[in-house]
């Protein structure tokens, strides 16, 4: 035993005692202490802050849909599965959250096309991502998760996006049929990432009944659907379910490409306050005894919506039952609204 | 004697085996915004039952050990250590380039780096390592502020003593600066804006720099620097003291008794005041503490407004119940001993006090964020996602024993200094009842705050 080996050995000794220092106790991301509101409602409420996002830019795909890669902080969210949130928690080894849209341009509806994301380091696929599709107060309707990168640097993001998975009508009828990809390149700098704002929600107004206003103008659209003055057909009147609301339509015939002739009845969903179109649910309507399932549509002119062609003319009230919540992961300020959700009785036309 | 130490033992176990069963009492601690937001459960009868601990312990040992010899023994061991001029030289140079390059990277990283309150290095620097960190050290270990204070190093480097510092001044000037910056530590967002945290920093500087040379070095940073006197103070508390040509190892608290930390009634108002300051920030960061505030701010009073009377009402009543304490005592002792005498002998057992409370409110604080503030500091302007520990829940259990273990080694301290005071034994018994008195109304009120769940401050 010489004296570099009981140096190596003092060594070992002091690393095993540092490391059963961190292993004694758990450890959590930072972030996982963001604030959180105390008593939120069972309702959309206004969270504790917002952030700010970057870009890596915008891309056309071949079949004209347009979509944009976002960045944020890391923060925790939830996913839904059936009616019930789960809490995703900022995990240690997180860089970011990142944010994919696609849209039309010349509507701005945002398009429900589930995408997949691709890191690639030189070409070569080092990571990939899992993209949640998520209601969020400021970005909107988007996909999103929180993404881990091996360290700061030039990347490649290859995003596929699936061909869309909602019934097209009006001058979307055939379109995003196919499977399309775009690659964006990053370069990822944490510093990047910290120069990002976060707005802090005065303390008194957080909890509060009311929603931070989208981004709109700028970037992606937040997937808003019409008001009601502006929707085509006449008016059913509408109805909250769990904060949701429901407005409901009949036209006299359904949108071009839409199977069917006759009366058309048209469901929009959507929150509160911004008019975020409450995607991936599935709602049926009643009346007359007889019970149909809408089907989840795009439109440009109704937008995003859940809509049946009539067999027989309606005349009375139709019943809009929820068969299950919008199945959108959700950011703070949504994660307590749409989940018990009663049917709404609309009126007779 | 024997049947005394029975008591005392069976009160003093009672009070450990109570202690050991609570279960849940999960960490708290919120320094205005930063770290995890612990859920706390201790039950109520746990404060009864401590006051009681508190009172059988002092009952033990002043019945115990009334023999001056036996508690010189206890309180009088010390082992010196030399340490030689050049390793002292190196030392202080050391110190005073981490000083120094703390407070550049506290100033630079607040005004440059990211400003997010929980990823800045500046923020962590201050709260973490200062607040929460040095303090510890300072109480646990051994003062470490004369090695690192950056500010004195600096102001030695300028000339000073233009004007004499006025005697009667005592240490109030300390007394004000740290009311303001406790206030502003609750008025300000300084956790969240590292900005406004590193500008606040220049302005101490600048405040601090003016002071020294106005006044000159040593004496203001003995007198009016508030940092220099708070971690001189909790230092007090600890087994390492520095001597003339080295340290010494004495037991805990044992510097306490010597008589020689407090000198004036304005040294035992910033004793007061630390302990008043932790109770105060404490209390405000719990929903009953917050809805008295929120009530006074819905009458249309500005909330700054509320916190600096609220802080000054706090400081004033903590103040005011030693004091009386100390009248109160001289009566009951019958001496001829004067009531400001008394005030300042019987002080140092507020340090120990103030050491427990302080770790109750900042141990888990420090534990917890120390992962964050390594990983920051390798990396300060992107590190975007450092970890910090989760409280185990045991780790309550080791905030309420900080309380307990400051309030027993304060009546232990007490009881010595009785001894040392006062001539007759029964003297010296009866002239510590009215300090262990407002000593238990301490204790109750603080565990009372640890044990409720915090909330934001408004």
């Amino acid at each position: 035993m010489n004296r570099r080996s009981v140096l190596r050995g003092a060594g070992v000794g002091v690393g095993a005692v540092l490391a059963g220092c961190t292993d004694f106790f758990e450890t959590e991301s930072v972030w996982s202490g963001a604030p959180l509101v105390e008593d939120r409602p069972e309702a959309v409420y206004l969270p504790a802050s917002s952030e700010q996002m970057g870009t890596y830019g915008m891309q056309d795909l071949a079949d004209e849909a347009r979509c944009s890669l976002h960045y944020t902080y890391p923060h925790r969210f939830w996913t839904v599965t059936g009616s019930a949130p789960s809490r995703v928690e900022v995990s240690e080894d997180d860089s970011m959250h990142l944010m994919v849209s696609a849209w039309d341009p010349e509507t701005g509806v945002v398009l429900p096309r589930q995408p997949t994301g691709t890191l690639l380091e030189d070409g070569e696929p080092v990571e990939s991502y899992q993209l949640w599709s998520m209601l969020a107060q400021r970005m909107g309707f988007h996909f999103g998760n929180n993404v881990a990168l091996p360290g700061e640097g030039s990347y490649e993001v290859r995003i596929s996006f699936d061909p869309i998975a909602v019934r097209t009508a009006g001058t979307f009828v055939g379109r995003f049929q196919e499977p399309e990809s775009t690659t964006f390149s990053i370069d990822f700098q944490s510093s990047d990432v910290l120069d990002l704002n976060i707005d802090e929600i005065a303390e008194n107004r957080r909890g509060n009944r009311e929603a931070i206003e989208p981004m709109d103008g700028m970037g992606p659209p937040p997937g808003r659907v019409p008001i009601t003055e502006d929707l085509p057909g006449t008016s059913l009147g509408s109805g909250t379910s769990s904060d949701a609301v429901l407005v409901g339509r009949l036209l006299d015939s359904p949108p071009a490409g839409v199977e069917g002739e006759g009366q058309y009845l048209a469901v929009s969903m959507r929150t509160p306050y911004n008019r975020i179109a409450l995607a991936s649910s599935s709602l049926s309507a009643s009346f007359d005894g007889d019970t149909v399932e809408l089907v989840e549509t795009i439109d440009d002119q109704l937008g995003h919506h859940y809509g049946v062609a009539l067999e027989d003319a309606l005349d009375s009230a139709p019943t809009i039952e929820i068969g299950s919540p919008p199945q959108l992961s959700r950011h703070d300020g949504y994660e307590t609204a749409f989940f018990e959700m009663p049917s709404v009785e609309l009126q007779a036309p | 004697m024997n049947r005394h130490v029975r008591r005392g033992v069976l009160s003093g176990a009672l009070a450990i085996a109570l202690l050991a069963s609570i279960d849940v009492v999960a960490a708290s601690n919120v320094s205005a915004g930063l770290g995890s937001r612990g859920e706390v459960s201790v039950p109520t009868w746990l404060y009864a039952i401590t006051g009681g601990g508190v009172i059988g312990a002092s009952g033990l040992m002043s019945m115990l050990v009334t023999d001056r010899e036996l508690l010189d023994a206890l309180h009088g061991k010390r082992a010196g250590f030399g340490i030689p001029t050049a390793a002292r030289r190196i030392g202080t140079l050391l110190g005073g380039a981490i000083g120094i390059l703390g407070l550049v990277t506290i100033v630079a990283v607040g005004l440059f780096g990211p400003q997010i309150g929980q990823v800045n290095l500046g923020v962590l620097l201050v709260f973490v390592g200062g607040r929460a960190g040095l303090t510890i050290v300072a109480y646990v270990f051994g003062n470490p502020w004369p090695m690192l204070d950056p500010w004195r190093r600096i102001a030695s480097l300028l000339p000073s003593g233009f004007r004499e510092y006025p005697d009667r001044a005592g240490t109030w000037p300390a007394v004000g600066a740290l009311l303001v910056l406790i206030w502003l530590e609750v008025v300000l967002p300084v956790t969240s804006d590292p900005a406004l945290l590193a500008t606040l920093v220049l302005g101490y500087t600048a405040f601090t720099l003016l002071g020294a040379i106005t006044f000159g070095e040593d004496v203001w940073f003995r007198r009016a620097d508030p940092l220099s006197v708070w971690y001189r103070y909790y230092g007090a508390v600890a087994p390492l003291q520095r001597t003339d040509d080295g340290v010494e190892l004495r037991p805990f608290g044992a510097r306490l008794r010597d008589g020689e930390v407090f000198d004036d009634r304005s040294g035992v108002a910033f004793a007061v005041l630390l302990v008043a300051e932790l109770t105060f920030s404490g209390a405000i960061a719990t929903r009953p503490g917050t809805r008295v505030v929120s009530s006074i701010t819905d009458l249309g009073v500005p909330s700054p407004i509320v916190y600096a009377v609220l802080l000054l009402t706090t400081f004033g009543l903590f103040f005011w119940a030693y004091l009386l304490a100390a009248q109160r005592s001289r009566l009951r002792a019958q001496t001829f001993l004067s009531t400001r005498y008394l005030g300042y002998r019987f002080a140092g057992p507020l340090l120990a006090i103030a050491a427990g409370y302080h770790f109750a409110h900042y141990g888990g604080f420090l534990l917890s964020l120390w992962p964050t503030l390594t990983t920051v500091a390798q990396a300060p302007f992107s590190t975007l996602n450092p970890s910090q520990i989760v409280l185990p829940s045991w780790f309550g259990h080791v905030e309420a024993a900080a309380i307990l273990l400051g309030h027993v080694l304060a009546v232990w301290l007490a009881h010595g200094t009785a001894i040392d005071t006062f001539p007759g034994r029964v003297q010296a018994i009866r002239s510590q009842y009215s300090f262990i008195l407002v000593m238990v109304c301490f204790t109750i009120a603080s565990l009372w705050i640890i044990s409720l769940p915090t909330v934001s401050p408004i």
